[in-house]
């Protein structure tokens, strides 16, 4: 009788061995996966041609600020955005000025500050897994983009997320609200009170990634018991990123601003805030990385 | 079955899966369609067993390379394994099913593409939370995970839905051999 190919011992041990195989790979510990990362860029180039057309065109029907402002609000509201930023910004620098006068004073010195480049990248794909907010941008190694110390944002001054993996043409960017993101994000409340005196109320967001938000404990730096008025988070209020951890270039860009406001049952001096991006992050169609020109120094102090 | 065709048609889902997903999200939340499953259901139920688990196998894989893995401490990383092993177990359940169903019926087709998603998810759900119990340092919540996912396979049965009918139009170019009854013929 003849023996058809699939009846051969070898063909048919083949499929066992397969599963065998993908059992172990699944329960081996990331660090002996690296190699998967080749793989992942053949099929990310393959699906390119397809995801990215269809991305254009449900952005373009499902904006990521869709109903959320007008066109010339937008406008106005941006710039003034903008200008925001520019001044707190500013303000820090002279922060780091005035540390920097101190440190030469001592005899020390800081680090002079990385020089940012701009780029625009389109969004070309996402991650297949469903709990998964990654963004796949068409930009990697070749255009300057590093892992970790690359930022993305929006046109505006809205903080996306952080390059986490890059190759030779394109990277993947994870919101800032995707819960693998990280533990937590340390951010400021700026409250310009009546006395034109700035306080600050810290805060600290840990991402909820089952609605795109983020979510955390409001503490007043500094308070004083003599202050009549002591600033609290209200709705309407912007949170800006204030981490240590993150990319210089990434201070004091808007994380978003405050949806909702809790009481928190084992703090009942702290408020639970609940923050908002201005743009839904996972709908975006295009991002600015800010990619530091000497990558190498401009990565934050603290773990991603 | 027709493994050329099948390529291209994986191609094409795939590409649906990455670029449409998130416009098709419901809301902020994170549930969302998959192309993918419904594509597995229906090679599976024209298929025999060994064909459909390497097709399984196949789209398993493509899904576990283009979904990063971020740990909370050092480099992300593509895992090969999850999603493959997960719809090897659905393919084994479509299988097991397909005697009980109307092979390429809209509603057969949606409610076996919704069953097959919720039994990949609790695979990949279950390997995810071993990795995370001692092999990587995963950030993890199983139950939260389960929740969206548990909405996500609904909803991916509602377009399977839609699907069947594009299915039907796909079938001359599959190369099924398919007796009048619908059942595989060698």
């Amino acid at each position: 009788m003849v023996r058809t190919h699939a009846q051969h011992p070898i063909a048919k041990a083949i499929l066992p061995a397969t599963i065998l195989a993908l059992i172990v790979l699944a329960v081996l510990p990331a660090s002996y996966l690296r190699w998967t990362t080749g793989l992942s860029q053949l099929v990310r180039a393959a699906v390119t041609p397809i995801s990215h057309p269809l991305i254009i065109v449900s952005r373009w029907l499902s904006p990521a600020d869709q109903g959320r402002e007008s066109d010339r609000i937008e406008t106005l509201e941006a710039e003034a955005r903008t200008y925001e930023l520019r001044w707190r910004q500013g303000e820090q620098e002279i922060k780091e000025l005035r540390q920097l006068v101190e440190e030469l004073q001592s005899g020390r010195a800081l680090p002079q500050k990385i020089p940012i480049d701009y780029v625009a990248a389109p969004v070309i794909g996402t991650a297949s897994d469903v709990a998964s907010g990654a963004l796949i941008v068409r930009r990697g190694e070749r255009d300057g983009v590093t892992e970790q110390s690359t930022v993305a944002t929006t046109a505006g001054t809205q903080l996306v997320g952080r390059v986490v993996k890059v190759d030779a043409r394109t990277c993947v960017v994870l919101p800032i609200t995707d819960r693998a993101a990280g533990t937590d994000v340390r951010a400021e409340i700026v409250v310009d009170n009546a006395a034109a005196k700035s306080q600050i109320i810290n805060c600290i967001l840990f991402p909820d990634d089952t609605d795109g938000r983020l979510g955390g404990l409001a503490t007043v730096l500094n308070p004083t018991a003599s202050d009549p008025d002591p600033p609290t988070p209200r709705p309407g209020m912007t949170v800006r990123l204030s981490d240590p951890g993150w990319p210089t270039s990434s201070q004091q860009l808007v994380l978003g601003v405050i949806e909702e406001i809790r009481p928190d049952e084992a703090n009942p001096l702290r408020p639970w805030i609940v923050v908002a991006p201005t743009v839904e992050l996972r709908r975006l169609g295009q991002v600015i990385l800010l990619i530091p020109i000497d990558a190498g120094d401009a990565r934050g102090g603290g773990a991603p | 079955m027709n493994w050329v065709s099948f390529t291209i048609v994986t191609w094409l889902f795939l590409g649906l899966e990455l670029g449409l997903r998130d416009a098709l999200r419901l809301g902020d939340s994170s549930i969302g369609p998959s192309f993918v499953i419904p594509l597995l259901v229906y090679v599976t139920l024209s298929t025999p067993p060994r064909t459909a688990t390497w097709a399984a196998a196949f789209l398993g894989v493509l899904l576990d390379l283009s979904w990063l893995l971020v740990r909370g401490s050092g480099p992300a990383g593509y895992v090969i394994g999850p999603y493959a092993l997960g719809m090897i177990v659905s393919a084994q359940l479509v299988h097991a099913a397909r005697g009980l169903v109307i092979r390429n019926h809209p509603i057969a087709i949606a409610v076996l593409a919704g069953l097959a998603a919720m039994v990949t998810h609790i695979v990949v759900v279950a390997l995810l939370t071993l990795r995370g119990a001692g092999i990587d340092d995963l950030d993890f919540s199983p139950t939260g995970q389960l929740q969206a996912r548990l909405f996500s396979s609904i909803y991916t049965g509602a377009v399977a839905l839609v699907l069947s009918f594009i299915f039907r139009q796909i079938e001359p170019v599959m190369g099924f051999h398919l007796d009048r009854y619908g059942r595989h013929v060698r």
